[in-house]
């Protein structure tokens, strides 16, 4: 806050022009005017919301199931997407060339740029195709989640790490496989080990994400309240229950940023957060 | 293979018409060396010359555009590093920073499947061969030791699986004067006592010319001359490796009249036997050099013989263990090695030649 405050002052005391002769203002005014307007505002508004209403342990309660199916979910599509993550990741660091890299990191990330809704409707026809040929339920099931959850989230697990490993230096590599290291050694022994803050990230990235997703299970499964993020939505848009509504999203808050500070103390959060 | 066998011919590591083309660039051209076992074989050149390039075709790491990497007359050449059993020191010490000391010197033992026990004691007697105490250095990390003991680690690491062979990729050159000093007689040692063959590369002749058994001089992707290293500063193949190797005043000449001429010194000069083949329609050039140790040099004398080359002191330059001075003799600056250290700046002296003078044919 008194860090806040000085900012503030510098910004203020100085003469109107002066801010546009100096982007340095600009870009510091912008910048605490987007924190304060886009993540502190909607904070504060649901707590006096919660304040309002008073807090009620029922509605904490009886969402526990869905927290914890949730927490379920996320942890496990995490996991799996990361593993996909690893094998491309690496592929894409040690075995193309820089103008290769270019154009693959482009293809990987260009899905992200499609809406995610559209994205799971389309994932969602290819599997009734699928379900057409192979005659067995797969759309409305849980595998239908996983796989919509590790389609949107994989390329956010495979930036992070691929960066981490594209900064290794490849002087590491030669030693090791000097030394007898077959490619296998090399990814587990190695790889993996010196992009570890790559890995972390790139879990936390995933796991607050997935943890929170809305559209992917309200697509792919139909059940409305599976998942933590379309609770909220439901208890918002359908019963109009802001207060509730609030408190669950403030233990949402709260539960991501216990997950990040566990995995940012255990590891070093400045490593993480890069 | 067998034949060359049967005759003894075949070196241990022999690199056999090696290339090296990327695109239209051609980095090593018709590599042809032959490494003895046991043997401190030295690879000298300047930077850019395709030292790296080379020992990682030996290495495995990189493939040859053509030609044979032989192992004990066996060809390498699709072998994957971890199939070669060589150890590589490189330029710097690259000790995996997820590992304490333990841990990296372990590292090949672990991948060759030795087990618990053999593992602690190889580790302890690699540290105490590198001379480090084993009790104080076992769990530290790498990024605690200072530059010399992480090369010191890297070197262990490299030995522990008890390679074939020691590649050696300038390892010195990120340590200062006095590791570096240290280290060379610290890698003599080690290669007296483990007797294994070692390969070194550098691009500073005197650390070459310390440890080598025989050098070979690199320049530009070709060898240049091969030999022990007082062939190589006494008899260099060509004007590159006796400008490179060594201080030397190296002068052009011209035939005139049988006779070679020096017109920087504007002296006549005793070709030798080596003259007939050239004449002064060869356009072939002759160059001749001469070391600055193997110039005699005394003080101007008014009545003296009057016939040696006379100049003046122009520069001295005091190095501890030798000075040396520069003569300006008629148009050239030579260097002279003072021995006496009686001469000033200025002062006017008289310098001879040697009588057997070195030639180098381009």
């Amino acid at each position: 806050m008194n860090k806040l405050s000085l900012v503030l002052k510098k910004i203020f005391r100085v003469y109107p022009l002066q801010i546009f002769k100096d982007p340095l203002y600009l870009v510091i005014g912008i910048a605490s005017i987007y924190i304060i307007i886009f993540l502190y505002l909607p904070i504060i508004v649901s707590i006096t919301k919660i304040l309002a209403q008073g807090i009620s342990v029922d509605i904490v309660m009886s969402s526990l199931p869905v927290l914890w199916r949730s927490f379920v979910i996320a942890l496990i599509s995490t996991a799996i997407s990361i593993a996909i993550a690893i094998p491309i990741s690496y592929s894409l660091s040690f075995y193309l060339k820089d103008k290769e890299k270019i154009i693959v990191s482009v293809l990987i990330i260009a899905p992200y740029w499609v809406g995610t809704l559209l994205k799971m409707y389309s994932l969602a026809y290819l599997l009734l195709i699928l379900e057409n040929i192979t005659n067995q339920r797969i759309l409305y099931t849980e595998t239908s989640l996983y796989l919509g959850m590790i389609y949107n989230y994989t390329p956010l697990a495979i930036i992070p790490i691929y960066l981490a490993m594209e900064r290794i230096d490849r002087i590491y590599i030669d030693s090791a496989r000097i030394l007898g290291a077959k490619t296998l050694d090399l990814i587990f022994r190695v790889v993996l080990p010196i992009s570890y803050p790559g890995l972390i990230s790139g879990f936390v990235l995933v796991f607050t994400g997935s943890l929170g997703e809305m559209i992917v299970p309200q697509v792919l499964l139909g059940s409305p309240r599976y998942m933590l993020g379309q609770w909220i939505y439901e208890l918002t848009f359908t019963f109009r229950r802001f207060g509730d509504a609030s408190l669950l999203s403030l233990l949402y808050l709260i539960l991501t940023l216990v997950v990040l500070g566990y995995v940012s103390r255990r590891n070093g959060a400045r490593e993480i957060i890069l | 293979m067998l034949f060359n066998w049967l005759r003894g011919v075949g070196r241990y590591l022999e690199l056999e018409d090696i290339w090296k083309i990327y695109g239209d660039q051609v980095i090593l051209k018709n590599i042809n060396i032959g490494v003895e076992k046991g043997e401190f074989f030295v690879l000298i050149g300047p930077s850019g010359s395709g030292k790296t390039t080379l020992l990682k075709i030996i290495a495995g790491l990189e493939e040859p555009s053509k030609g044979f990497v032989k192992l004990n007359s066996a060809v390498i050449n699709d072998y994957p590093p971890h199939k070669r059993n060589l150890g590589v020191l490189f330029q710097r010490p690259a000790l995996f920073p997820h590992m304490n000391v333990y841990e990296n010197i372990a590292f090949g033992l672990k991948l060759r499947g030795w087990s618990r026990q053999d593992i602690d004691r190889r580790v302890k007697e690699m540290l105490e061969t590198v001379r480090l105490d084993p009790s104080k250095y076992l769990y530290r990390t790498p990024e605690k030791l200072s530059g010399g003991e992480q090369q010191r680690v890297a070197l262990a690491r490299a030995l522990a699986p008890d390679p074939d062979i020691l590649l050696l990729d300038e390892p010195l050159s990120h340590l200062d004067y006095l590791l570096r000093k240290e280290m060379i007689y610290e890698l003599k040692r080690l290669h007296r006592e483990l007797r294994k063959t070692f390969f070194y590369i550098t691009h500073d002749q005197w650390e070459g010319m310390m440890l080598a058994d025989r050098i070979a001089v690199i320049y530009k992707g070709s060898i240049q001359q091969i030999g022990s290293p007082k062939e190589i500063y006494e008899r260099p193949a060509n004007l590159f490796v006796a400008s490179f190797v060594g201080d030397n005043n190296l002068f052009e000449t011209r035939v005139v009249n049988g006779k070679l001429y020096v017109p920087d010194l504007e002296i006549f000069v005793d070709p030798g036997d080596e003259l007939d083949e050239y004449n002064e329609f060869s356009n072939k050039q002759i160059y001749i050099f001469i070391r600055p140790e193997k110039i005699q040099i005394k003080k101007y004398e008014v009545d003296g013989e009057g016939k040696g080359l006379c100049g003046y002191v122009v520069d001295k330059i005091y190095t501890g263990s030798l000075s040396y001075l520069r003569v300006k003799v008629n148009s050239a600056e030579i260097l002279v090695r003072d021995a006496e250290e009686k001469y000033m700046l200025n002062e006017k002296v008289c310098i001879s030649l040697p009588e057997n003078l070195t030639m180098v044919v381009e």
